[in-house]
């Protein structure tokens, strides 16, 4: 059940970022931090689902479910338990927080490690009621409706360009 | 006291602290499974009696160091640390001793994972919490009392062609044991004293003051502020005394265990931005910054700020006790005038046009996400400004 609540959530957090990445120009400048040719991922717990956020050779943008071998262009978070995994990635506790808490493992290049916090952090401020999420500091303020990037997060996981790099 | 609902805190080495501890090294080695060791030497050190003093203590253990590794530039580069553990498998050592400066350390740090995790690449180990397996016998030995890498989970080397700095963070990188001996620190220049005292007092601030800040890592963090205030102007005015020598070793062991467990803050982003780009030194960068920085975040530091003023001047009645950061400002014009540090960014040779580079670069600095305060790129240029 756990794994998969946390594909899908992996799911809809990868296609939200994606769809402010075209329309929020604070995604734009966090995600400009990283070279043509690398991979994000985002593990859920060692061995679980994960999100491959890739930038192809042109800049473009895909989110997919296969992960990538790890390598200097690429930069893996992984939630210590399923536990932290589900309560960060569900909005109950930010990405941020789980850092702060030593709740994830990064492999990788640290140095490039923020800008994909705050990616997330502002995907989940758009994608979670403010009701809902329990933030460590402010959330960024939304410059899209919550329901607006619902829809396009949801046109992005069924486009044709919706596929794992 | 704010318990966070969660918090994770790893116990610092064990510590021989006191003059004559560095005689305890063999006896250490020995407990540990060591008969031969590699010895990484600070090269600054070879004009101070520190290393035959250390080979005398060896030679007295019986233990022959299989191989000593005295190359080591500030701020060593991964090829370094490559190349320090190929020295340490063609020499068939069984464990790794450091003695030196923060940087030396760190190398010692980053390399002993290398070696424990048998990688060819330093690929196999960066990241943070992300190292699994069994160590060597390490034992570390400070000769500067700044950093505190022998108590911190966080190792700072640099990339051989993007000249950027790359941070290893996992708590198996800690030494089995960390030796502070007053004999080690004794011979170091005022400016170096200075400026590393003044490191481990804004490691300890930032560690308390911190969104990551938790029970123990804040009791660790007092003391030290409470040593480098009792302290550092006595090894300033006079270097030889060796127990306030000792002190401030403790102090940087302790703000080491500190911010190892709660992280620092936007002083230490600003500062390693303007280490990348202006080749400051550390220590000085914090001189600097420490002071705008904790002005900046007041807002959400208060009831830290009144503890704080408890801590520097006990004796006197809450209402008498003067501010704090009044009390901080006093102490830091005092450590400059001393030790002949810098007072502004200018001072110290940055030039205005560098500073958005110097914001571009703390950006991406993760110590931004426990500062008490979200500060956004103009508060960070805004921060550059006034230390200008």
């Amino acid at each position: 059940m756990k794994t998969m609540v946390a594909a899908v959530v992996l799911k809809f957090l990868g296609a939200g970022i994606l769809v402010l990445q075209r329309k929020d120009s604070r995604m734009q400048e966090e995600l400009t931090a990283y070279a043509p040719g690398s991979a994000l991922q985002i593990r859920a717990w060692d061995g679980g689902p994960v999100l491959c956020l890739a930038k192809s050779a042109s800049g473009a943008w895909t989110a997919g479910s296969l992960s990538r071998p790890l390598g200097s262009e690429v930069v893996e978070v992984v939630f210590k338990s399923p536990r932290s995994a589900i309560l960060a990635l569900l909005g109950l506790q930010s990405v941020s927080a789980a850092f702060l808490e030593n709740r994830v493992t990064v492999r990788g290049d640290l140095m490039v490690t923020l800008p994909l916090v705050r990616a997330v952090n502002l995907a989940e401020a758009h994608l979670f009621p403010r009701w809902w999420t329990k933030p460590i500091g402010t959330l960024p303020p939304r410059r899209l409706t919550l329901m607006g990037t619902w829809f396009g997060a949801l046109a992005q996981l069924f486009s044709p360009q919706e596929r794992s790099p | 006291m704010k318990i966070p609902p969660y918090f994770e805190f790893t116990s610092p080495p064990r510590l021989l602290a006191g003059e004559g501890a560095l005689d305890h090294l063999p006896y250490e080695l020995k407990a540990l499974g060591c008969q031969k060791p590699l010895l990484l030497r600070d090269p600054g050190l070879s004009v101070t009696t520190l290393p035959s003093l250390l080979d005398r203590i060896l030679e007295e253990g019986q233990i022959v160091p299989a191989a000593v590794f005295t190359d080591l530039p500030a701020d060593a580069p991964m090829s370094r640390v490559m190349a320090v553990a190929a020295s340490y498998r063609a020499s068939g050592c069984d464990g790794l001793v450091a003695v030196g400066g923060g940087s030396v350390l760190d190398t010692a740090k980053a390399a002993m994972l290398v070696i424990s995790s048998g990688a060819t690449s330093f690929a196999g180990v960066e990241g943070f919490h992300a190292f699994h397996g069994a160590v060597i016998p390490f034992v570390l030995i400070p000769t500067t009392a700044g950093t505190g890498s022998e108590a911190t989970t966080v190792s700072v080397v640099s990339h051989d062609e993007k000249n950027i700095k790359m941070e290893l963070v996992t708590p198996r990188m800690l030494p089995q044991t960390a030796i502070l001996d007053p004999r080690c620190t004794v011979s170091l220049p005022p400016k170096i004293t200075a400026a590393t005292g003044i490191d481990a007092l804004t490691h300890s601030l930032e560690a308390l003051t911190g969104k990551q800040a938790n029970p123990l890592s804040r009791v660790h963090a007092l003391a030290a502020i409470e040593l480098v205030h009792a302290h550092l102007e006595t090894v300033l005015l006079n270097p030889g005394d060796k127990a306030a020598r000792q002190a401030m070793a403790l102090a940087a062991y302790l703000a080491g265990v500190s911010f190892s467990n709660s992280m620092v803050g936007a002083v230490h982003s600003l500062g390693h931005g303007l280490g990348a780009v202006c080749h400051l030194p550390h220590g000085i960068t914090m001189e600097l910054l420490l002071l705008p920085v904790l002005r900046h975040n007041r807002p959400a530091i208060e009831a830290d700020l009144k503890d704080l003023a408890a801590l520097w001047s006990p004796d006197l009645p809450e209402s008498e006790r003067p501010d704090f950061l009044d009390s901080l400002a006093s102490f830091l014009e005092a450590v400059r005038k001393y030790a002949k540090l810098p007072a502004t960014l200018s001072e110290a040779g940055v030039t205005r046009e560098q500073l958005p580079a110097v914001v571009e670069r703390a950006w991406m600095d993760g110590s931004l996400l426990t500062n008490p305060v979200e500060l956004s790129k103009a508060d960070l240029l805004e921060l550059l400004e006034g230390a200008f």
